[in-house]
């Protein structure tokens, strides 16, 4: 059985995504917590810049990725099986697939400032 | 002393079962291993397990004593808490009582080819190495495959015929440390893919457990390093 992304690149991303994830998650505390009257214009205005929105995509992708070796070592850890395994990974790929395209159309959609 | 043992005989067991013996004048010093003879030659001779060296050097006796992999010819009594709960090491076959199949274990183990591969012409004498390179060596060389590492390691448990365990890794990264070997690129290439290496998710279970105080975990680590830095 074939997974995408084998050892060394599935533990290499999984190590530089979440690196990337961390520092994205501090500084987005770091902004909401530091601004004072944090309206929706403002954080409209705040994601919709471009570099804000780049970078929300960026973590969205990486969220995927890290949450697919993530869940692809858990089920070869503790799934018994290839067929079971392969259903599985199946499902959860399908699942990451439909997450990142819903977030990636709402980025879309921020990014032009039509929601 | 209360001793409770993991008894098991294919022949004659349907399933395994825990035996209590009770041992007393245990003078202080007494090792596990000389426990266990007392217990089966005073009390139950039909009791099974490996033993040679009774130093620690051979790893004949490597079992499960409280929950902890440990040999039991250098464990000592006295720091055990009583009852003792003796089992086979976790995670294999039993063959029958503490003596289990190795068999899984010593594949994985040569499954990383455990020797030197030279391409060039072997030199008439000797390799030559400087003491720097032979240092290199030093925390690797000294594992004497009691398997207490390899059967503490819940990945090997899940993946016994996928995952090359700790004990396996570690003379894997041996080799590739070993300035005389010229195969790195194909060790490397070899412990590619999900299962073989990258099972390993640091717990480091084998490092608590070895009784040589060697380090898996941190050989694993520099095989992923090495991998790393020959990938950028």
């Amino acid at each position: 059985m074939s997974y995408q992304a084998k050892g060394l690149q599935a533990w290499f991303f999984q190590r530089v995504t979440g690196v990337f994830m961390a520092f994205y998650m501090v500084y987005v505390l770091w902004f909401s917590l530091s601004t004072e009257l944090f309206t929706y214009q403002i954080w409209l205005a705040w994601f919709s810049h471009p570099l804000m929105n780049m970078a929300t995509a960026l973590f969205f992708i990486q969220l995927v990725v890290h949450t697919w070796v993530g869940m692809r070592d858990i089920v070869l850890d503790y799934m018994p099986g290839d067929i079971l395994r392969f259903i599985t990974l199946t499902c959860i790929s399908l699942f990451l697939m439909a997450l990142s395209i819903g977030m990636l159309r709402i980025l879309f959609s921020l990014s032009f400032n039509i929601l | 002393m209360r001793f409770t043992i993991y008894r098991f005989n294919p022949e004659t067991d349907t399933v395994p079962y825990m035996k209590e013996y009770e041992l007393a004048n245990i003078e202080p010093g007494t090792m596990l291993l000389d426990a266990l003879l007392r217990i089966k030659n005073e009390q139950d001779g039909t009791l099974s397990f490996r033993h040679s060296c009774g130093e620690g050097v051979c790893g004949s006796d490597g079992m499960n004593v409280n929950g902890t992999n440990c040999l039991a010819c250098v464990t000592l009594v006295d720091s055990l808490k009583a009852p003792i709960v003796v089992r086979p090491l976790p995670g294999m076959p039993v063959v029958r009582d503490l003596v289990i199949d190795m068999t899984q274990f010593y594949s994985q183990y040569r499954a990383v080819k455990p020797w030197l591969i030279v391409k060039d012409p072997i030199p008439e004498i000797e390799f030559k190495q400087t003491p720097e390179q032979r240092d290199k060596l030093d925390g690797l060389y000294e594992c004497i495959l009691c398997g207490c590492c390899s059967t503490a390691c819940p990945s090997f448990w899940w993946n016994p015929d996928k995952f090359l365990g700790p004990a396996a890794l570690l003379q894997s990264w041996r080799f590739l440390s070993d300035s005389r070997d010229q195969a790195g690129d194909e060790r490397l290439e070899a412990l590619e893919g999900p299962y073989k290496l990258f099972r390993c998710h640091s717990i480091m279970n084998c490092v608590e457990v070895c009784p040589k105080q060697l380090n898996p975990t941190k050989a694993i680590g520099n095989i992923k390093k090495l991998m790393l830095k020959k990938m950028i």
